[in-house]
């Protein structure tokens, strides 16, 4: 176990221990802020989705309902005799608030717990209004709960004498691997589809009904068929060959670069700014902070 | 012996996180070119992850998330517009929902994709296709309550469609095509 922890080590950081950690602390912070942001952005339409005087019926929202019955309001709104409406209103409420905690590092891994349970709690009633920025903060908050992220930048640090961590190593391996899986499956799904080997789904995607404002920036892209083409599999290539390229010292640059730009296009066309950003947060914490010295390392 | 439960539980979940991710591309891949879903392997797998400790551990930690993003195509959309109607049979508002922020769109309109899914579906009587209708219908009902001397909403879903890229040149304008109404009483 010791000798494949330092093989590890040795492979994958050159300054495993601050590093490491600092990109924790980056992680913490980011997510707590996208967090936070995310429900503010919410806030002025959340009667329409979420409470009983909502577009939807509750009772027909429920018939959708596919998470775990005890993590909604629909279960605690029987046990505590509260109304859904006051219960996710609380964790909205909550929400914001441990978000801040969590971001400001103060009680950190029990913040991100609660923030994990009161998302659960807000949305497995509604799971119709989900999409993938939910799923993926979900996965950020439960890494939040395991990774020792509060060592930077935060209050806990500040108030609390904190231990040195250990299993650092692993859990930002383990991170890393995920980030892989993330984007070779991603890749992987899309090149079963024709339509992204002939720029069609590149095309139907940078025109979709919701960047309706920015829908005609594009359309001299038609008379040259193959710059959608190029761009399409551009987007899956970088996809598919990211657990390759990511890993490789000379690579790493570009396809970090790449990555982001991909998800800075996906920002500004599909205007899917949270998911983005947590993706950009992802992809840092991965691959740009466990590595920031390896040059100066390679010089020294 | 923390070190190697920690090990054990993070390769434990990797492994959990591929074998999911794999479930989905070979379901995703069988359904978009129609093959059937028959390998023992498969089945094996799909049974693991559908079992109660493994099913609700990855969906409390989110990590039974799918990957598969605008893949393996990218899904066709719709849009639904609403006439509202006096008693006189007068035409007194045209509308779609409206959100003030454009996060609070997003999210409601992600409904839509399931609705997508329900109409474009072999069975035209599926219970999804059901719960759709009733669902374009309470928004219908639900927004009627904001229109003055309303009586009756019809809703209209619409299938949105840009032209392809192996369409002419001269044609890049949207268009909307109608494809099913509903008559809705506003109470």
């Amino acid at each position: 176990m010791k000798a494949l922890s330092l093989t590890i080590n040795r492979l994958v950081y050159p300054n495993p221990y601050e590093n490491t950690l600092k990109a924790f602390s980056f992680f913490r912070l980011a997510i707590g802020f996208i967090v936070v942001f995310h429900y503010l952005a919410i806030i002025q339409d959340y009667k329409q989705l979420y409470s009983t005087s909502g577009l939807i019926d509750k009772e027909l929202i429920a018939l959708k309902s596919h998470g775990n019955y005890y993590l909604s309001t629909f279960y605690w709104a029987k046990v505590t005799g509260l109304t859904t409406q006051q219960l996710a209103s609380l964790c909205m409420g909550g929400i914001l608030l441990f978000g801040s905690f969590l971001s400001a590092g103060l009680f950190t891994r029990l913040s991100a717990l609660l923030v994990l349970i009161l998302h659960h709690l807000l949305h497995n009633n509604g799971p119709i209004y989900m999409y993938g920025v939910d799923l993926f903060t979900r996965m950020s908050l439960t890494y939040l709960v395991l990774f020792p992220s509060n060592h930077y930048f935060s209050l806990d640090k500040l108030f609390m004498k904190l231990k040195a961590p250990k299993n650092y190593d692993l859990l930002i391996f383990a991170f890393q691997i995920h980030v892989c899986i993330v984007y070779f499956f991603t890749g992987l799904d899309k090149s079963f589809g024709f339509n992204w080997w002939n720029g069609e789904s590149f095309w139907k995607a940078i025109h979709m009904y919701d960047n309706s404002s920015v829908v005609t920036w594009f359309n001299w892209m038609h008379r040259y068929p193959v710059i959608p083409l190029i761009l399409g599999w551009g987007a899956f290539l970088i996809e598919l060959l990211y657990p390759l390229c990511i890993w490789m010292p000379r690579t790493r640059k570009i396809w970090l670069v790449s990555v982001i730009g991909l998800h800075l296009m996906i920002a500004i066309i599909l205007k899917l700014y949270f998911f983005s950003a947590v993706m950009i947060v992802w992809n840092l914490t991965a691959f740009y902070f466990p590595f920031v010295k390896e040059k100066a390392l390679r010089h020294a | 012996m923390k070190r190697i439960l920690v090990f054990t539980f993070l390769a434990a979940n990797l492994l959990f996180m591929i074998l999911s991710n794999s479930v989905g591309a070979v379901q995703s891949f069988c359904d978009f070119y129609n093959y059937e879903k028959d390998s023992k392997v498969y089945k094996g797998i799909a049974r693991l992850i559908d079992k109660p400790v493994v099913s609700n551990y990855l969906a409390i930690s989110g990590f039974e998330t799918g990957y598969g993003f605008f893949a393996p195509n990218v899904c066709s959309q719709i849009h639904i517009a609403y006439d509202f109607i006096d008693s006189t049979g007068k035409l007194i508002a045209q509308k779609a929902p409206e959100f003030d922020q454009h996060e609070g769109f997003l999210r409601f309109t992600t409904c839509y994709t399931d609705f997508v899914n329900a109409y474009f579906e072999p069975e035209p009587d599926s219970l999804s296709v059901k719960i759709s209708d009733a669902m374009i219908k309470c928004v219908g009902r639900n927004m009627a309550k904001k229109v003055d001397g309303c009586s009756d909403v019809e809703a209209n879903v619409y299938l949105y469609e840009y032209p392809k890229l192996s369409d002419s040149p001269d044609t890049c304008r949207p268009s909307f095509v109608n494809f099913r109404k509903l008559k809705i009483k506003a109470s």
